[in-house]
């Protein structure tokens, strides 16, 4: 009885939120949403799954168990992890009618303010305060991934998506998409990729975009950060070695 | 002779033909899907053509098109209460 | 004040955005001033065609619900400067959208612009129900496909419906080679079925992918027929008389018929 009332589901406007216990173990949640989503799969309409697990900070095998059971009762879901946003989510998705709560639209986070870098620098601390999100799978098309804090992403991240982060954005395969890092303002966020192609970087209040002509495909791992105001990309520092066959054709699978 | 020019021509013709028949058929059906008055209409002027030779239930009247392989049939069930008395001698 | 005009076809894929992209950069190339609004929210594509998706910031959704302003989510055109595209959201669906806010916003830029084309969504839902709300005038895309011609027939019944007295037709994706050989619908079997003006043809071509590919639309390239097309038909959307390309040298029937049909 207890388990049950240790994760408690609200139906959004396109998706379901997820808020979990503070009182109640990981383990427990874990159980529990199990057996909401066994019992209630059909209430779990919608392409985006937030769950508020609160002021708890995931691990990454957490994480990652959390995001394989919702892979495997529901399907591929936008899934975010929000530190206590339930209620903000909540009121934001039943004012008015003009669509999806903002949080999913921006992941909830004010405009970039290019006025005040300074305030989101002071906003460091803050970030890292949960682990790194790690997600699994590809981020495709009219999908967008939002999280508080940093984000790594193994898998692609495909022309027309969209991941946003906080913090730093790390995609361990292909970034085509877009990608924001910094997105409450800070300027030392940074965009690390394997193969960083993206149609748009912004980092901060910055906004890079893709050269009309792009140059030849990077085969080594990237990072986009911002000095003087502009974002530039270069090889990721302490370059490994790379092996001496280049793995031309997989041409960035998802990893792992 | 006609006949025999009309089959010729249809062979050297190709698919285009068969391409505008199967639209006219789907056209026609989906105009009077879209416009049950034209429907009613149908109905009303088999009524009033009918009525002097047939005695008929006008509520139970039904009248729909189908499509028939490459062509379009108009189906009317009519619930026939007896024929009138003399109509066979005036045709 | 301009006119607006949607770009629509019930069935997908017949070349609603292609002509929507090719279009504004004839009319812009001709000095109009035109916007382009991707009305195809959740699956947005003209931007890729005409090269822009790395500029967008803003889109459509974020000019309706008031996140920036409409000047904000307008992109410039990098080679014609009298172009521009309103992008749709690509991580939203058509229901973020109403008829009454797409009425507003075409309105707000027919103001400054002379041109205004809506590029809709297929089908005959929400979307394409958003695509209409503004317009003025309709362009209808088919091909010459019994599947293509069925849908732009519903099409043009509900733009009637809606008091778009008379919308225009664009036959796209012309073989002239199988139209001889009778393996294809000609112009004249679409006209007579649908019952409406036609605006253009555009031939099958391939240097539509090439351009697609590129984000340069065909009708930036002279050697290109369908870009020729699409050039004919701009100038016949701004009340030119042009004749109609001659597809089909090897039947000189067609031209023929066509002024038959248009008493040219
Ligand atoms: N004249 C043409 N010659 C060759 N290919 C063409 C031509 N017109 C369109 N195409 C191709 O057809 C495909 C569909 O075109 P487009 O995206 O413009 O259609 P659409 O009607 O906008 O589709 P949707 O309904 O999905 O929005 C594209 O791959 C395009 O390159
Ligand atoms: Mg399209």
């Amino acid at each position: 009885m207890q388990a049950q009332t240790c994760v408690r589901r609200h139906p959004l406007r396109d998706g379901t939120l997820v808020e979990f216990d503070a009182a109640a173990s990981f383990d427990e949640l874990l159980a529990a949403l199990a057996r909401l989503l066994d019992e209630e799969a059909h209430a779990f309409a919608g392409p985006n799954l937030i769950i508020d697990v609160g002021s708890r900070v995931l691990g990454t095998d957490q994480l990652l168990d959390l995001e394989a059971l919702i892979r495997r009762e529901l399907g591929p879901r936008v899934l975010q992890i929000v530190n206590g946003e339930a209620d903000d989510i909540l009121r934001e998705d039943g004012a008015g009618d003009g669509g999806a709560p903002a949080s999913l639209r921006d992941g909830g986070f004010p405009p970039a303010a290019p006025a005040e870098p300074a305030a989101g620098r002071r906003d460091r601390p803050a970030v890292g305060r949960s682990e790194a999100v790690i997600l699994r799978r590809t981020v495709r098309s009219g999908q967008r991934v939002t999280c508080d804090g940093s984000i790594v992403i193994i898998g692609d991240v495909n022309p027309g998506a969209e991941v946003i982060a906080t913090g730093d954005v790390v995609v361990l395969g292909s970034l085509r998409g877009m990608a924001h890092a910094g997105a409450r303002g800070r300027i030392d966020a940074q965009v690390i990729a394997l193969r960083l192609e993206p149609v748009q970087i912004r980092i901060g209040p910055c906004i890079g975009r893709r050269p009309d002509q792009p140059p030849g495909r990077s085969l080594r791992p990237e990072v986009a950060r911002v000095l003087d105001g502009t974002i530039v990309v270069e090889p990721l520092a302490g370059r490994r070695r790379r092996p001496a066959r280049e793995p031309g054709s997989d041409r960035g699978e998802p990893i792992g | 002779m006609f006949s025999l020019l009309g089959g010729l021509r249809r062979r050297q013709a190709g698919s285009k033909d068969v391409a505008r028949e199967r639209l006219r058929v789907v056209l026609m059906h989906d105009r009077a899907g879209a416009n049950p008055e034209l429907l009613e209409q149908v109905r009303d002027a088999l009524v009033q053509s009918l009525s002097p030779l047939v005695d008929m239930d006008r509520r139970g009247i039904q009248v729909d098109l189908r499509r028939q392989g490459q062509s379009l049939a108009l189906v009317a069930s009519i619930p026939v209460r007896g024929f009138k008395r003399g109509a066979g001698g005036r045709g | 004040m301009g006119k607006s005009i949607v770009i629509t076809s019930g069935k997908g894929g017949v070349g609603k955005t292609t002509t929507t992209a090719n279009l504004g950069m004839a009319l812009a190339q001709r000095g109009a001033r035109v916007a382009l609004v991707d009305a195809d929210i959740g699956l947005r594509n003209l931007d890729v065609l005409l090269g822009l998706e790395n500029r967008i910031v803003y889109d459509l959704v974020d000019v309706v619900e008031g996140f920036c302003r409409l000047r904000q989510a307008l992109i410039r055109d990098k080679r014609c400067e009298n172009l521009f595209l309103l992008p749709a959201a690509q991580t939203r669906d058509k229901t973020a959208v109403s008829p009454d806010q797409m009425r507003a916003l075409v309105a707000e830029l027919k103001e400054s612009f002379d041109v205004v084309l809506i590029d809709s969504p297929a089908g005959i839902e929400q979307g394409f129900q958003n695509a209409v709300a503004g317009a003025d005038e309709a362009v209808v895309v088919t091909t010459p496909e019994v599947s293509a011609v069925r849908d732009a027939d519903r099409i043009i019944g509900l733009l009637e419906a809606q008091e778009f007295h008379a919308p225009r037709l664009v036959i796209n994706r012309i073989r002239p080679a199988m139209v001889s050989r009778g393996d294809m619908m000609d112009i004249n079997d679409i006209l007579e079925i649908l019952a409406i003006d036609l605006v253009g043809v555009v031939p099958e071509d391939e240097h539509i992918v090439v351009s697609t590919n590129r984000g340069e639309p065909a009708v930036l390239q002279n050697s290109s027929l369908a870009g020729r097309a699409y050039r004919n038909i701009a100038a016949r959307l701004m009340g030119e008389d042009v004749p109609f390309l001659d597809l089909q040298s090897a039947n000189g029937g067609l031209l023929g018929r066509l002024r038959r049909i248009f008493g040219g």
